[in-house]
């Protein structure tokens, strides 16, 4: 599984993975409604897949998502929960020389390194930011050849490549500003890791999720969001579509997203992590609740999207008590459920 | 091609931002896998509905409607028809 170093020393692998023939993860395919969860998430999944374990025993997390106000929950793996899972040891990386040497150091020992990285430089999100836009997002590098100026990188829903100028960029190799601050970075060590069998990888992500769900949120979330949108509507309106995307980045899209990765996990759950029941049994209730809130988040980015766009006045009301009924009865289903 | 097909190709030129050249596409060629992002389909959505004065119901707010050339073609015929 580890590759170490290989070509000479200019090339440097954690795991050996070609992006020519990659698979991403279920949770990555196009048949999702939400193919991209958050950036943070999206590249652990992906990361402990091509480690040849089954992600979706990180989930748990999620049941304990908020309305935070001016975004609902980022939500990230707790560390100890990956640790637990599957013997990835994660530490912040003392960025104290240049990432690239970092890089160097540390993939040939079987680690990865998972780093904020500028999307202007990331030519995956060739569709959003790519050379347009200066956002940070999460990658984890994985593969550097320093003479070809080559990157291997998990990002978003994949796995991916990138080349010359993005490659001298990402590194801040070329057009270094003395004022930058490097970016947040985590060492990841995956040369410990434990593929444990399904039903016991269910079974501990099962009490995981018994303590997320112990420090859910008290009352209701998404009526507290359903009274900030009301609120913030002419706000949004006032600040246009570019704002609007950027809100609904933070808000209905880490709910909608949020809301199907329950569904799917309850689903696992049911199938003591064997594949994804078709009846989830106990759960059924709870993750026909969460693909309301799911598809409802999806439409509703469209239809508040022409609300701003046409500054005309929506009415939502209907849609978030949907919405607040469907929570209601997924949290008193898994409330019942030792 | 017909009229509708061809003002549909320019909106997506303008708001899809795809990786290919939209006048090339099949029609049924799969708009997500050529570039299409979540974000870009709901600036899809509003040119449409701004090109062609239509307003999609909601049960046509999903992604399957928007995934190719042909798909968005059958939303808006069926919603300028009779006009």
């Amino acid at each position: 599984m580890y590759a170490g170093s290989c070509g000479g020393d200019m090339r440097v692998q954690s795991l050996a993975i070609d992006s020519a023939t990659y698979r991403r993860h279920a949770l990555h395919e196009e048949s999702c409604a939400w193919v991209e969860k958050n950036c943070y998430v999206d590249v652990w999944i992906e990361a402990i897949h091509a480690l040849g374990c089954d992600p979706y025993a990180i989930l748990p997390v999620v049941v304990a998502l908020d309305f935070e106000g001016d975004q609902w929950t980022f939500f990230k793996p707790p560390h100890n929960e990956l640790r637990e899972l599957y013997g990835i040891e994660v530490n912040e990386l003392n960025a104290w020389r240049p990432m690239l040497e970092h890089a160097l150091e540390h993939l040939p020992a079987g680690k990865m390194i998972f780093v904020e990285a500028d999307a202007w430089w990331l030519p995956d999100v060739s569709g959003t930011d790519y050379r347009t836009t200066h956002v940070k997002s999460t990658i984890a590098i994985n593969d550097v050849d320093v003479e070809a100026k080559r990157l291997g990188y998990f990002h978003n829903a994949s796995y991916y490549v990138l080349e010359g100028e993005d490659f001298d960029r990402t590194f801040q190799l070329v057009g270094r500003d003395p004022a930058f601050l490097p970016f947040f970075a985590e060492l990841v060590r995956v040369d410990r890791v434990v593929r444990r069998p399904p039903v016991e990888l269910a079974a501990l992500s099962r009490q995981f999720l018994r303590q997320h769900l112990a420090r859910r949120p008290r009352d209701n979330p998404i009526e507290r969001f359903a009274a900030r949108f009301k609120t913030e509507l002419p706000e949004l309106q006032n600040q246009g579509l570019a704002h609007y995307h950027a809100w609904a980045f933070a808000t209905l899209r880490q709910l909608g997203s949020a809301a199907e990765l329950m569904a799917l996990y309850l689903r696992w759950l049911a199938a003591d992590g064997r594949g994804l029941a078709e009846d989830a049994g106990p759960y059924a209730d709870a993750v026909a609740a969460y693909a309301t809130i799911s598809a409802g988040a999806k439409t509703f980015i469209l239809k508040a999207a022409r609300a701003v766009n046409a500054k005309r006045p929506f009415d939502a009301a209907p849609i978030f008590e949907e919405w607040s009924a469907a929570w209601q009865r997924a949290m008193t289903t898994l409330e019942s459920i030792d | 091609m017909s009229d509708n097909a061809s003002k549909i190709r320019t909106i997506l030129k303008e708001h899809a931002r795809l990786s290919k050249d939209a006048d090339t596409l099949a029609d049924d060629a799969d708009l997500y896998q050529a570039g299409m992002t979540s974000h870009a389909s709901v600036n899809v959505m509003l040119a449409l509905e701004g090109e062609f004065d239509i307003e999609f119901p909601d049960h046509m707010l999903k992604r399957s409607v928007f995934e190719s050339v042909s798909a968005i073609e059958g939303a808006v015929d069926e919603l300028t028809a009779g006009r």
